[in-house]
């Protein structure tokens, strides 16, 4: 028994985050928020393929590194950490190991790690990331479509770094064979675990915010009120870090209690960030509540994630049944 | 990562599962707050360590079984499963003796230990006084040097199973010149000595397991000292570190009221409406389940909690109180007996306000994990 981030978990998710730290001030996210994900997230993603972020679960022959769901999760983590304004959590979550388990039918797995390819993931027939997508995985047994095998509807997403578009298939299309774990148990995986490093990111920002802010003469951190609702997110936060961890290992391990374990991360990080991005938003007061202040793009990314990949009450359905309640 | 057991850890959970199944009392035992439950739970605590299994992680030598500490969650686990009795000795084993081992002197620890261990002793915990809750250094019952040990005065409150113990362990003011954290020792106290008087009464659930402890000039010896003179804040603070940190709640406890939680939700014809706080409990049980893995982990590998703890009390206490509300709630009109879910209930309402208020450890959380600043 050892329940804890493992040695390359640790060396990958710390290279990660100091590399957002660099390239991903909260300046660079807004430019993206401005650009409707592309423009300065583009240049983001071509240095996460070229650290082999993007092909990490790919096998090592695949130009991959053949790392850990976990591995993965911690990553995925930093980037929420730092509103990467990408979508991450299908590239490296999704379509990279669901391509790579079902064989690279069409050979570009090695362009989708170098960034030189995208495939955008549309487990409901709604993918972000869709405009510079080449190709399509859609549907929970997703099939992989070529552009020009797809029509695309572009859809205003509240966090316009999400690029999203319905995606309706109009070909014949590849079925994934062999792909292992489904759809459903990667997405709410890697979303939780994103969500999981909005809510720390939020909560980064909102402490070192109400430490500098003064009203009555001293910093509004110092009030019960404050700090009491800013400890209550981080015990949220803290308590849906392990499930986050145990249900990228039941991927990792193919636990017979992977579906449970997938809905229980999905659903503690969901509700975990929405209530930190609540608290982050009430702690900011009106200086939060503008786009002019970065909290905007972080509050925005937290709702849609905790809205893709099955929300906290779809998923609490979902482990009602395997308890058979 | 490795969340398998090993073929040693799974053995042991057999062991215990079988031990338990072969001992314990059914029907269960009445509650060990009252005077008559007591003394059936003595006997409980007595049977448990004949069999090798009242304080599974402690040598040998002092009644144990030298168990890890992953032995002791699966131990822990198997109990509540096995729906075995509240443990009386509790004050002695998670709160007194991780304090003995790491300030007692040898001496003490010979004495102390293996009494506690066969429920000879029965420890209770001195700490409350009327004027000193929250704010534990205001404390002001007093110890006073005098030939060949310490006088104690004062009154100690809300001490529990005071009424049916042995010995008390508490703290008490050597040096009132002293600033308020500094100038406090730890004593132990037989209830016996001259000059105590304990007074039961009863407590929110009507049991009689609250007690005041008046000390009117009763001597003890200088062995009665743990830790130094005067560092008795920092003896304690250890012990509530160990009582927030993990052996005061440890997971099992609550996976196995989630279990009966949801047996009740399937019995209850008008259950559907409640199904998702019931699987929010589940969630939340396993949720705390995997952090304290996690917790032991870091134990284990030699990073101690220490703030950290905090949080786990603020969980494990606002979870029991929602776990029993989802319960009431399914029940309906018989919420209102005074039965085991209203009991159970109840006690988690205490959850909250002992071993240091929610409030107090929202403070710690805030200031000491987040770095803010003091009120
Ligand atoms: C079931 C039970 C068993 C107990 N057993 C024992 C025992 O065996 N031995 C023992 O010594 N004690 C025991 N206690 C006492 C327990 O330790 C105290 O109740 C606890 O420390 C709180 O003190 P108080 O009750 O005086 O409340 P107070 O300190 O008076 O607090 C009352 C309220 O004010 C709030 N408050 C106080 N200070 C602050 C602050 N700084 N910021 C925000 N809010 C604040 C509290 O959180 C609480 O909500 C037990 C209590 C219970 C309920």
């Amino acid at each position: 028994m050892r329940f804890a981030l493992d040695d390359d978990a640790l060396e990958v998710s710390a290279a990660v985050a100091s590399f957002l730290t660099k390239e991903c001030p909260p300046e660079l996210v807004q430019a993206a928020f401005n650009a409707g994900g592309q423009g300065p997230a583009d240049d983001l993603a071509r240095s996460l393929g070229e650290m082999g972020v993007l092909g990490m679960l790919a096998p090592a022959g695949a130009g991959g590194a053949g790392l850990s769901m976990v591995a993965a999760a911690a990553v995925l983590a930093e980037a929420g950490r730092a509103a990467a304004p990408l979508p991450l959590t299908e590239t490296i979550a999704l379509a990279v190991p669901l391509l790579a388990s079902a064989g690279d039918p069409t050979g570009i797995l090695e362009r989708v790690a170098l960034d030189d390819e995208r495939v955008a993931v549309a487990p409901c027939g709604v993918a972000p990331g869709a405009s510079r997508a080449g190709w399509f995985l859609v549907g929970p047994d997703p099939v992989l479509y070529r552009r020009d095998e797809v029509t695309l509807e572009r859809l205003d997403s509240v966090d316009r770094t999400r690029d999203l578009a319905t995606v309706t298939p109009a070909g014949p299309g590849i079925v994934l064979e062999g792909r292992g774990p489904g759809m459903v148990e990667r997405g709410a995986a890697a979303a939780a675990a994103t969500l999981l490093g909005l809510g720390r990111g939020m909560l980064d920002q909102t402490v070192a915010y109400v430490k500098d802010r003064q009203q009555f003469g001293r910093p509004i951190g110092s009030f019960q009120a404050v700090k009491h609702r800013l400890a209550d997110a981080l015990l949220l936060l803290e308590l849906a870090a392990p499930p986050v961890w145990a249900a990228a290992h039941a991927l990792d391990t193919a636990s017979p209690d992977l579906p449970r374990a997938a809905s229980l991360a999905k659903a503690m990080a969901s509700d975990a960030a929405t209530a930190t991005a609540r608290a982050a938003l009430q702690a900011h007061g009106a200086m939060g509540y503008t786009d002019q202040h970065p909290l905007h793009l972080w509050l925005k990314r937290t709702w849609c994630l905790a809205a893709s990949h099955g929300t906290a009450r779809w998923h609490r359905d979902r482990i009602a049944a395997a308890l058979q309640l | 990562m490795d969340l398998t057991w090993s073929e040693e850890e799974d053995a042991f959970r057999g062991e215990a599962r079988a031990w338990l199944e072969a001992n314990v009392p059914d029907p269960p035992l009445p509650s060990g707050d009252t005077r008559e439950g007591f003394a059936a739970h003595l006997e409980w605590e007595r049977r448990l360590f004949a069999g090798g299994w009242a304080a599974v992680s402690w040598p040998q030598r002092y009644g144990g079984r030298d168990a890890t500490l992953w032995e002791w969650l699966i131990f822990e686990e198997e109990y509540y499963r096995a729906r075995a009795p509240q443990r009386v000795t509790q004050n002695g084993i998670f709160l007194l003796a991780p304090s003995v081992f790491e300030f007692g002197t040898p001496e003490q620890q010979d004495r102390i230990l293996p009494r506690i261990a066969a429920a000879e002793d029965l420890w209770c915990q001195g700490w409350s006084e009327p004027g000193a809750g929250s704010d534990l250094a205001g404390i002001t019952s007093r110890a006073t040097r005098c030939e060949g040990g310490w006088r104690l005065d004062g009154q100690k409150l809300w001490t529990t199973r005071g009424a049916f113990c042995t010995h008390l362990f508490g703290l008490f003011r050597s040096d009132p010149a002293a600033e308020r954290h500094r100038g406090l020792t730890y004593f132990l106290v037989p209830l016996d000595a001259e000059g105590v008087r304990v007074r039961g009464f009863g407590r929110l659930d009507g049991d009689e397991g609250f007690a005041e402890v008046f000390f009117d000039d009763v001597f003890v010896p200088d062995d009665a000292v743990l830790g130094d003179v005067d560092q008795g804040w920092s003896v304690a603070m250890a012990t509530t570190g160990s009582e927030r940190g993990l052996t005061l709640r440890s997971p099992g406890r609550f996976s196995a009221v989630v279990e009966r939680l949801c047996r009740l939700y399937r019995a209850s014809p008008a259950g559907a409406a409640r199904r998702e706080r019931v699987v929010q409990g589940w969630m939340d049980a396993e949720a705390y389940r995997l952090f304290t893995l996690q917790t032991v982990t870091s134990i284990v590998e030699g990073r101690p909690p220490g703030a950290e703890s905090s949080l786990n009390k603020l969980w494990w206490s606002e979870m029991d109180v929602r776990l029993h509300e989802t319960a009431l709630d399914l029940l309906g009109d018989a919420a209102e007996l005074d039965g085991e879910w209203m009991r159970g209930f109840e006690f988690a309402l205490a959850g909250p306000i002992y071993a240091g208020t929610n409030e107090i450890q929202r403070n710690i959380a805030a200031e000491r994990l987040l770095g803010l600043p003091r009120s």
